[in-house]
């Protein structure tokens, strides 16, 4: 029987987790930017304040709702309130920013139980253009925190790329299904 | 044109937000936010924190914009969260120049429409005054 899950996109300002939304989903993505006003920390022109939602059906009918936080650490209510309803997080970190490894560090803490839960997968993202253009130094940053989970280079305009992290997140589902409440 | 760091610009929202207050009966707190929820100019109690309240008011906002938009219910005019001790009201205030919005916190005891028409008024005053800034 086809499931339904739901799933966050979460990671620093700039990391493209709207972008990933918009690639998977195929419904309009509902969107909430607003014009960025910080651009010391991310020159670019708009940012997400609220959530970003979207939906996808995979190929065995299972349904997952997507849901996009906004990256900076002041919208943290809304990671609270997204976090209870979601079943795991697809972190994005940002390659080419030099605060990548803290940023990892940071979300693996604020979204600490799904990584202990191990339903979790982290994207490294704009590696092309980035610091250390491999999933290595990531996945080690995890393994030393104790968790053992896929890290990937993927790139959030790509759809195949971007299935292939989701994917991996639902296997991790069925590895580890939630604890009945 | 930041007008964030302009000191007039924001001793002219503190102007306002005061004028606002004292026309308002029951309104206690209010501020002027970016539409990505960063604090200009504030008038609020000490108990608040105004920086999460900013942030609040720019995702309230966001969110209100996505339903009314999904709907298509046209441009959104305000959004109000009515609880049992007090009323949040959010306005944006109507310039083309800058994305800004106008939040107000009044006790339950007001009425809505007055707090309402006083916010309107004075998120008008600011759009006409911020004419002036280019």
């Amino acid at each position: 029987m086809p499931k339904e899950y739901v799933v966050l996109f979460a990671g620093p300002m700039g990391a493209g987790k709207t972008t990933a939304i918009s690639t998977l989903s195929e419904t309009p993505v509902v969107r909430t930017e607003a014009v960025n006003t910080d651009r010391e920390r991310h020159d670019k022109a708009s940012t997400t304040v609220a959530l970003d939602y979207g939906e996808i059906t995979l190929d065995q009918g299972d349904k997952v709702r997507l849901y996009g936080v906004p990256g900076q650490e002041r919208f943290d209510f809304m990671w609270r309130i997204l976090r209870e309803r979601a079943l795991g997080v697809v972190l994005l970190i940002d390659d080419a920013s030099s605060a990548a490894m803290a940023d990892l560090d940071a979300y693996v803490r604020a979204f600490g139980d799904f990584f202990t839960q191990s339903r979790a997968v982290v994207g490294i993202t704009r590696a092309d253009i980035g610091r250390h253009r491999s999933a290595d130094p990531y996945q080690s940053r995890l393994i030393e925190g104790g968790h053992a989970l896929p890290v990937f280079v993927a790139d959030a305009r790509d759809r195949a790329q971007m299935l292939t992290l989701l994917s991996a997140l639902i296997v991790l589902f069925e590895l580890n299904p939630p604890a009945k409440e | 044109m930041e007008f964030r760091t302009s000191q007039v610009f924001v001793a002219m929202c503190r102007e306002q937000l005061r004028a606002l207050l004292a026309a308002a009966d029951g309104a206690d707190s209010a501020a002027i936010v970016s539409g990505d929820g960063f604090e200009i100019a504030s008038q609020f109690k000490d108990s608040v924190s105004v920086s999460r309240v900013a942030a609040m008011t720019s995702s309230l906002h966001a969110i209100a914009l996505a339903a009314g938009s999904e709907l298509a219910l046209g441009a959104n005019h305000s959004v109000v969260v009515e609880s049992e001790k007090g009323t949040l009201l959010i306005l944006r205030i109507p310039t083309a120049q800058s994305e800004l919005l106008l939040t107000v916190i009044a006790r339950s005891s007001s009425l809505l429409g007055s707090v309402l028409f006083a916010a309107r008024r004075c998120a008008g005053t600011i759009a006409e005054r911020m004419s002036g800034y280019g």
